[in-house]
């Protein structure tokens, strides 16, 4: 069998493997290995160049502005007392604002208790369920800090996490930081296993790339920090799903960079299971759809006083990645599968064995970066999956896009309460 | 220098025929209610401690005695000399039957020498008076409105010299929360978390439904409806468009503003504010003292004399004179002392 494909391999020339592998170069390889190679290249250079000229790397955290970390949540009172203890103290006199979205299982308690032994911290109760975007709202009036700090109630922040995502905030153009959310207890199962190393892969590398570009779109509702005068300006949060990007979206429309802090890291607990987890997913790409295609799709046309090039960078780049090229492979692939009949195992396998080399690729790139490299070099044992789980990730993608195109499928999901859904403007 | 109290197992016996032939020949000259309460003579091992005039248990603070009478109303004892009870009152301890001791306060009304050399005391039992030192009222604590601090009856130092002979037993109260700095009791609001004023003002913040808007209630005010500030949708129904939150609160004295109002302590001695955490936390006692019932003392004391006659007929032919229910005691005539009557007169002790 692989000497039969390898056979098959060395027989094509490279024009012919090119248009084999035309999907991934357009797909995967430009986006994540080529970008994230062109960065590591970079910083491996300056490196090089700072290890020559005896220059110290490692700076000093010098910007401290006022922090307010957020914690909104709904139905987390097992998880919000290890969240908090996460925050207690980690940065000079960080207020802490917990808003309970109307919970039932005594958030509320766990949230007094802990602000009986700090006294900076103010717990918000909301009296019914209003959705994430509300309850981040809420915590709006609560505070004057400068920065805004927002953490996921079944989140926590690794050591030095605020002081790292504070300090691009130096920039007064920056109005938001993104932070690296990782996966916590990443061999619960093999789901977790594999979302660790995704995680890793599109979270920490991908957005070190699109932040370096100046394209990045989103921050992490997990762990993501806005500057508060400017979320006030562009109206905060909306009726989400997607209010994260939405937000972040509407700063670069004011004129504001939105950047990424890769050492600013959040362990957070992923879905552990597969009907979760694609729900959870297509809720991600239904914003696709929602924002970059609708809500905010004048951000690409040249002629509104607030265009500028990286957002109209950044909303093609979303446009082609999230839709034109997921649809374009499909189409290949069924193309393929007709016309190449006798081969398209083989061809499959190719697809294999390159989606391996760039895993791989990204392994090592991951190990230049981060010191728990024995850590890395575990997760990293569920390669050989990785692809086969990549491909499953794409036929959720399409499928929720084209849910989302035809019959607004978001606008019906319960992420949001129906007497929030009803009133609100379906894009 | 204090000691403890000493314990001892109650004995009944016959009387010495000297007390009964005393008080058999009395009675002629006595009112009816002097005699009226029933006398009971055994004998049993008594502890009696001595009250100064301040209190305290007297330096002499226990003695043995033997008990002779016991009545509803009084009690006589003898001890070895009449110096070891140099004061008007004092505590008397009784062992009981189920263990343990009981005491009771004792106005002692006459001291007077046996035949045999030893001094026979007598008294009433005094209960809720000036003169007890036991009484209930003054070892709760209460609150003194001048202080505004928990006090006793009786000086500290008193409850516990008492505390310590093991007539009174401490017991815990209460647990309060009193001022740090003087132990005064302190007065609670929920007040602003910075100075703890209680002259605070709470907002009500507006949740839109539809863009999610989270604002002051007067930023959706206009002059005859609501109008959200970020979407500008007017006309708004509280319930299907928007709901009410608690908002910040804001205090008048300080100006801070904060989440949710702070319990805050004022001691109005001091005058100063803290939190919960700036307190002291005061363990309040009160001491209890398991008091003789006259009345059971009486019933046991019979109850125990006829069992000793059924036990010793022969005792009791040989003519031996057995308290009975209807003789006046010298306890009695210690009743009536405290009333001004004559205790001697037509007693005809020896």
């Amino acid at each position: 069998m692989i000497d039969h494909w390898i056979r098959w391999l060395t027989a094509m020339d490279v024009v012919e493997l090119m248009l084999l592998l035309a999907p991934m170069f357009l797909l995967d390889v430009p986006r994540y290995a080529l970008g994230t190679l062109a960065v590591w290249i970079c910083d491996f250079v300056g490196h090089l160049a700072n290890t020559v000229t005896g220059r110290d790397e490692v700076q000093p955290y010098y910007h401290q502005p006022s922090c307010c970390a957020v914690v909104a949540g709904l139905n987390e009172a097992d998880s919000l007392g290890q969240t908090l203890e996460s925050l207690a103290g980690v940065y000079p006199d960080l207020q802490i604002v917990i808003v309970d979205d109307g919970s039932t299982d005594g958030m509320s308690e766990v949230a007094c208790e802990f602000a009986k032994r700090h006294p900076n911290t103010t717990v918000v109760r909301k009296p019914t369920r209003g959705g994430k975007s509300s309850a981040l709202n809420a915590a709006l009036p609560f505070t004057d800090a400068e920065i805004l700090i927002c953490v996921d109630s079944d989140s926590h922040l690794s050591q030095g996490a605020i002081w790292e995502i504070v300090q691009p905030f130096v920039d007064p153009r920056v109005a938001a930081v993104s932070g690296a959310v990782l996966v916590r207890k990443p061999f619960t199962n093999l789901l977790t296993w594999i979302q660790a190393l995704e995680y890793y892969r599109c979270i920490f590398l991908g957005r070190m790339f699109t932040s370096r570009m100046g394209i990045l779109g989103i921050v992490s509702g997990a762990f993501g920090a806005y500057r508060r005068h400017a979320i006030l300006q562009v109206g905060a949060w909306d009726v989400g799903p997607g209010e994260d990007g939405d937000l972040t979206l509407r700063l670069r429309r004011a004129g504001y960079d939105v950047v990424f802090a890769p050492y600013a890291q959040c362990l957070t607990n992923p879905v552990q299971d597969v009907v979760r987890l694609s729900k959870q997913r297509r809720r991600w790409e239904w914003a696709v759809v929602t924002l970059e295609c609708r809500k905010h799709i004048d951000m690409a046309n040249p002629f509104r006083a607030d265009f500028r090039l990286s957002n109209w960078l950044m909303i093609v780049e979303r446009w082609m990645y999230g839709i034109v090229l997921q649809y374009a492979f499909l189409i290949y692939v069924l193309w393929q599968a007709f016309h190449l009949q006798q081969y398209f195992v083989h061809q499959c396998f190719l697809y294999y064995v390159v989606y391996l080399i760039a895993e791989l690729m990204q392994v090592f790139l991951l190990l230049y970066y981060c010191d728990n490299r024995r850590n890395i070099l575990s997760i990293a044992l569920v390669i050989p999956l990785m692809p086969l789980y990549y491909i499953w990730m794409r036929c959720i993608t399409i499928w929720a896009v084209s849910e989302e195109l035809v019959y607004r499928r978001s606008y019906r999901d319960n992420f949001v309460p129906a007497h929030v859904r009803n009133v609100t403007w379906h894009w | 220098m204090k000691h403890p109290l000493p314990t001892g197992n109650a004995s009944i016996e016959r009387r010495a025929s000297s007390d009964g032939s005393a008080d058999s020949s009395s009675g002629s000259d006595r009112t009816h209610d002097q005699r009226s309460a029933p006398r009971h003579a055994s004998t049993m091992p008594v502890v009696i401690i001595a009250v100064l005039l301040d209190g305290r248990p007297g330096s002499l603070h226990w003695v043995d005695a033997t008990s002779v009478d016991v009545s509803r109303t009084g009690f006589s004892f003898i001890i070895d000399h009449s110096d070891m009870i140099p004061t008007r009152t004092a505590v008397v301890g009784i062992d009981r039957t189920t263990g343990g001791r009981e005491f009771s306060s004792l106005a002692i009304a006459h001291r007077r020498p046996t035949e045999d050399g030893r001094c026979r005391i007598g008294g009433a039992w005094v209960s809720d008076t000036p003169d007890d030192v036991l009484q209930e009222n003054k070892l709760r604590p209460r609150i003194d409105p001048a202080s505004l601090s928990f006090v006793y009856g009786w000086s500290q130092d008193l409850l516990d010299a008492w505390t310590q002979l093991g007539v009174m037993r401490r017991y815990l109260v209460d647990r309060v929360l009193v001022c740090a700095e003087c132990g005064s009791l302190p007065s609670w609001r929920k007040g602003c978390q910075n100075c703890g004023s209680g002259r605070i003002h709470r907002d009500r913040l507006i949740h839109h439904f539809a863009c999610a808007h989270v604002d002051r209630a007067s930023e959706f005010e206009r002059a005859s409806d609501l109008q959200c500030p970020k979407c500008r949708t007017n006309q708004l129904i509280v319930g299907s468009d928007y709901e009410f939150i608690d908002g910040p609160v804001e205090c008048y004295d300080c100006g801070s503003r904060g989440g949710q109002p702070m319990m805050s302590g004022m001691c109005h001695r001091c005058m100063e504010r803290f939190d919960e955490q700036s307190t002291r936390e005061q363990l309040l006692y009160g001491y209890h003292v398991d008091r003789i019932d006259p009345t059971e003392l009486c019933l046991r004391a019979n109850a125990k004399v006829a069992a000793t006659q059924d036990g010793s007929a022969d005792k009791v032919a040989n003519g031996d004179k057995v308290a009975n229910a209807d003789k006046p005691s010298s306890a009695d005539n210690a009743a009536s002392a405290d009333k001004g009557s004559s205790a001697d007169k037509g007693h005809g002790r020896p």
